[in-house]
């Protein structure tokens, strides 16, 4: 958000978050990257129903969150994630779904000027966007040099 | 990103707060006064009760020293007082205008000792009520505490719509850690100080009574992040909360101009302006100075409080857009326009004019144009200016369906937020109108 916040508060948020993960056991990491077999890892860490999603061009698979918030991630021929989309009134676990590329949406949310509503990144290796308002969130992520063959942006839902 | 001239600015600052309602537009911060705007309603005087003067400007004085002045955010004053008393109270400046968020929520910095002393904790079960409030570039962490609250009026009293006993969000606690889920969710990017929330407070005045609602009165609202906690001195655990707990849109508490708040503020031009004053008005045709005015066009919102907004060279139905306040420029995806290489803005190669159709739940449609110039162009040329109605940005890439009508549409326009469940001019909101 704010390109600038003082020393002090980036110190104190590194410390605590320091503090929070310390010693917390790390579940193996599905995300963006990762393979099909993490989407496990991540319905069990989300406490999230899986949901049936009707078979098509793309395979894709869903979780239902407690909150109502639904997690679809997306599964090319290599079994590896690609991409990852997610809609509803909260924000679900972004570490968790984004994994290694988490570093990058939180580089691109402290960029200046946009604040509160929106933050993307687009690069040549990965491509986020989150948005919303309070009680309405939506987002999506996916590597563009993992997409499969035939799928654009506009697939990505 | 933005240099600050803070002795220009406060001169301006107090010229433009000097008003006395009605709306201006500062074009140079030596306070010379632009032309008033097409849509500007000029309806009644910041002194009527229901009215609060409204202000574009470089924000707290704790952004300039951040380096980080303000653009296209709305503030007013904000009067807390203690609960019963008139006269424990605490005018806070430079609190943004949010139709996009529900509830008060203060930076606890800038409340003074007495302030944070004398105000409530609101209780749950036998914890602290906290919550943990998500925004999609970080999180805002804090105690709900009780106050009286008003706006409007005289802006710096007691007067003005009131808000009594009302639940707020008190942002910036150290007294309890951040829950890790409330963290994790809002990126371990903390928005608890001045500078990074970019105001003093907010003053969500959107379209839903309370900020969570029924949601975080059951069991499905309870974690994930976003929602309420139970604090003791052993930590902060997810819980549920009745609604009468729960932050709660002011406008749902007055008494009386309760459905809903209207926003006017004159046209600014192509270049700019260094300020822009004009009103908060509270209520929708409960008074002759809040009339929905013929011609108006009301539309209706989805459950989730979106409409639709089609660009015209896109042909794309952007399914979640809204109008808002709390947004800084217009964001919608458009490829064909380029992204600045200094600001988050989109910079088109010359001054772009577009259309687009919104439509409202009600399935009425109106056509509205809107010009999108180069964001770095603009802040170079007048690096002290506050307000632009023709920034914009990117909301995505190819199949993004956000289309915030942010600050920028509200320049000219006198827009309606009608609450949800209540009549509005004859109309039962949620809705936008213009």
């Amino acid at each position: 958000m704010a390109d600038v916040t003082t020393m002090r508060a980036t110190l104190y948020s590194l410390a605590l978050a320091c503090l929070l993960f310390q010693g917390l056991p790390q579940p193996a990491r599905a995300a963006l990257g990762g393979t099909a077999d993490s989407v496990e890892s991540d319905r069990v860490s989300m406490k999230a129903l899986t949901r049936p999603v009707p078979t098509g061009a793309l395979r894709k698979q869903e979780l239902q969150l407690p909150s109502g918030t639904v997690v679809t991630e997306y599964v090319g021929g290599n079994g590896l994630v690609y991409a990852v989309t997610w809609h509803g009134p909260t924000l679900p676990d972004l570490q968790l779904i984004l994994g290694n590329h988490f570093a990058d949406l939180k580089a691109a949310a402290q960029q200046p000027a946009v604040r509160h509503r929106l933050v993307r990144i687009n690069t040549p290796d990965i491509v986020i966007e989150s948005s919303g308002k309070m009680r309405a969130f939506a987002g999506r992520a996916w590597v563009p040099t993992m997409l499969p063959s035939g799928v654009t942006a506009a697939d990505i839902q | 990103m933005r240099k600050l001239l803070a002795g220009l600015i406060c001169a301006s600052l107090l010229l433009a707060a000097c008003g006395g309602g009605g709306s201006t537009v500062t074009t140079s911060s030596g306070g010379s006064s632009g032309s008033g705007g097409s849509g500007s309603g000029g309806s009644g005087s910041g002194t009527a009760n229901n009215v609060a003067n409204a202000i574009v400007d470089e924000g707290p004085a704790a952004l300039a020293a951040a380096n980080d002045a303000a653009v296209n955010i709305l503030y007013v004053n904000v009067t807390v007082c203690v609960p019963g008393s008139t006269t424990n109270c605490q005018t806070i400046d430079h609190v943004q205008v949010d139709t996009g968020s529900q509830g008060l929520r203060i930076i606890l910095a800038v409340l003074n000792s007495t302030m944070q002393n004398a105000l409530q904790l609101v209780s749950v079960g036998s914890g602290t009520l906290a919550e943990c409030t998500l925004f999609v570039d970080g999180y805002s962490w804090g105690p709900i505490v009780r106050a009286d609250v008003h706006v409007g009026g005289a802006d710096t009293a007691i007067t003005g719509e009131s808000a009594p006993n009302l639940p707020v969000q008190v942002i910036g606690t150290t007294s309890y850690p951040v829950p890790s889920d409330c963290a994790s969710a809002g990126m371990n990017i903390a928005e608890n100080t001045v500078p990074a929330f970019g105001a003093n407070g907010i003053i969500g005045v959107g379209l839903f009574n309370y900020d969570c609602d029924t949601f975080c009165a059951t069991t499905q609202g309870v974690g994930n992040g976003n929602g309420y906690y139970s604090c003791t001195s052993s930590g902060c655990s997810a819980t549920l909360v009745a609604v009468a707990s729960q932050v709660e849109n002011p406008v749902h508490a007055f008494a009386t101009d309760n459905n809903g708040a209207i926003i006017e503020l004159p046209a600014v031009g192509a270049n700019g302006a260094a300020t822009v004053s004009g009103t908060l008005v509270f209520g929708i045709s409960t008074q002759s100075n809040n009339a929905l005015a013929g011609g108006v066009s009301v539309l209706t919102t989805d459950s989730s409080g979106f409409v639709t907004t089609n660009v015209s060279s896109l042909n794309q139905n952007d399914t979640m857009s809204y109008f808002d306040s709390g947004s800084n420029a217009i964001y919608f995806e458009d490829s064909n326009i380029p992204n600045c290489t200094q600001s988050g803005f989109f910079c088109p190669a010359s001054p772009t004019s577009l259309s687009a159709n919104v439509t409202g739940a009600n399935n009425l449609g109106v056509m509205l144009n809107f010009s999108i110039a180069a964001g770095d162009t603009l802040f170079n040329a007048n690096p002290s200016f506050a307000a632009f109605s023709n920034l914009a940005g990117s909301a995505g890439s190819q199949g993004a369906d956000t289309f915030a009508w942010g600050l920028p549409f509200y320049y000219g326009h006198n827009v309606y937020t009608a609450m949800e469940g209540v009549n509005a001019g004859g109309t039962i909101g949620p809705y936008f109108a213009f």
